[in-house]
């Protein structure tokens, strides 16, 4: 079984679209990549097993035998990925992060508002568990949905009390995330875990369509 | 002197117990009057206290359009091919009375107030907690790009019953998600989660959402995922409603799921078919 090329910058599906086959053996063309690991080992091609049908299909099913094993070097089980939390603000290194305004004037109206930063809190879930995202745009995008939406969902009365600690709440939020000081032991592997979860999604996704 | 002292002294204490008694009286009352407005959907829209989504601002906005009326006009049955009927949106039409009557208590818009959406002051609706309110502020704001704002909006009133916001909401978050995050699969889970939730609290007819977005969704393959996001979003709703000390909304099944399924069944053949309908108005 011939091992794969696994280094680069695209995924299952484009590999398996550039590749090709000679006399010689199989080549993956582009090579396929495992972004969220920092590859899986290198090699290259391989021979043919004097079985030569399709080539495509044939390169499909060593890559279907062979791929699961490859990312379950990693912590990733194809056939049971991990899910994607999207839980509002939920916990992050452990604190207690609430997705309501946190005001110390007036707190119990504040409060009483619901969860206003919640939606904002769910998008952010959902972008650090994309496959690929950028943590520092998902960030920003956070801090910039918590005022929209904070904003939005407070009275006009009130506005005038709760407009400066509905911004400060978010630029803490996003602050906190990307704070350099705290970040290699806070949000840096909370991304990093959504990242691998994503990818592994991602791949499970794109094996059960291929290989299915 | 100490006669009068103790007279001063008897008197605040008679004044303090007074005051004491009419502090809880008054909380009592207070208490009682929330929980009348903020009752289960169904028994009457509830409007929330203070000048904000107020009964006074509700009529000022919608005139003599409150789906919320206490004396709705008769509806009139309409007659419409089956076919026709399946191609547009069937979540705001209804088969039979109750079905019409369970439309207005879930805060469904009519065509006239979806046409009016861009003249609503929706600033002035900023907070609101009362579920019609927020339903046409949130799509107004979806309708001038504000989508987040929009689906946070639209959220909050389907925490109070409004079920067509809600499944509203699931849309424009999608749409968003795409279109930062690109298509996935993951996102379309979240979709699928959003308007099973509706599908929980009654809504039959998300169906035809789930068959025009997401037509080659994978639901025996992603059931898990889309069965831990439904719990999570099921669960962010009573969290709502215990934060804004209100009483959380409950299944309410829509009438006509049979019926719905019979003209769905005409819908196959290739004879033509009419059906009498009954819309908003």
């Amino acid at each position: 079984m011939a091992s794969l090329v696994v280094v680069g910058g695209l995924g299952v599906g484009d590999a398996l679209a550039g590749s090709f086959c000679s006399l010689s053996g199989c080549e993956v063309r582009p090579p396929i990549s495992v972004p969220g690991f920092g590859g899986i080992g290198g090699g290259g091609g391989w021979g043919n097993d004097g079985n030569s049908g399709d080539p495509e299909r044939e390169y499909q099913a060593h890559w279907c035998m062979d791929f699961p094993h490859e990312v379950w070097k990693y912590g990733c089980e194809l056939t049971s990925p991990p899910e994607l939390a999207v839980n509002g603000c939920g916990t992050a290194g452990g604190m207690p992060v609430p997705d309501f305004l946190v005001s110390p004037v007036m707190a119990v109206v504040a409060a009483g508002m619901g969860g206003i930063f919640r939606e904002a809190c769910d998008v952010h879930d959902a972008c650090y568990g994309t496959a690929g995202a950028n943590k520092n745009a998902c960030d920003e995008a956070l801090r910039h949905d918590m005022v929209g939406v904070g904003l939005r969902k407070t009275p006009a009365p009130l506005r005038p009390v709760f407009d400066p600690y509905i911004r400060g709440q978010a630029w803490a939020y996003a602050r906190f995330l990307q704070w350099e000081t705290v970040g290699p032991w806070t949000s840096n592997p909370a991304f990093n875990t959504a990242q691998d979860e994503g990818y592994c999604r991602k791949w499970s996704t794109e094996y059960r369509q291929i290989c299915s | 002197m100490l006669l009068i002292r103790s007279g001063v002294v008897k008197y605040w204490r008679l004044s303090a117990f007074v005051a004491l008694s009419t502090l809880i009286v008054g909380l009592l009352l207070l208490k009682g009057c929330r929980g009348s407005v903020d009752s289960p959907s169904g028994t009457r829209p509830p409007i929330a206290d203070g000048p904000v989504g107020s009964r006074q601002q509700r009529s000022d906005i919608l005139q003599d359009m409150d789906p919320g009326d206490e004396t709705p006009s008769v509806p009139r049955p309409s007659e419409i091919n089956v076919h026709a009927l399946l191609l547009e949106d069937p979540r705001r039409v209804a088969l039979s009375r109750e079905e019409l009557q369970w439309l207005r208590k879930h805060y469904y818009p009519t065509d006239q107030h979806l046409a009016e959406l861009k003249s609503l002051d929706i600033d002035s609706l900023n907070g609101t907690k009362d579920p019609w309110l927020g339903t046409l502020q949130g799509l107004a704001l979806l309708e001038r790009g504000e989508t987040l704002p929009g689906v946070a909006v639209l959220r909050s009133a389907g925490a109070r019953g409004a079920i067509y916001s809600l499944e509203q909401a699931a849309l424009a978050e999608h749409s968003l998600l795409q279109e930062r995050l690109g298509k996935t699969t993951d996102i379309d889970d979240i979709l699928r989660a959003r308007l099973e939730v509706a599908r929980a609290l009654g809504d039959h007819r998300v169906d035809f959402l789930i068959e025009k977005h997401l037509p080659n969704y994978r639901t025996v393959e992603r059931a898990y995922f889309v069965q831990r996001h439904t719990t999570e979003f099921m669960a962010a709703l009573g969290r709502e409603a215990q934060l804004q000390n209100f009483k959380p909304v409950g299944p309410d099944p829509r009438p006509g799921l049979d019926e719905w399924r019979a003209v769905e069944a005409l819908g196959k053949s290739d004879v033509p078919r009419t059906v009498e309908v009954y819309r908003l108005d």
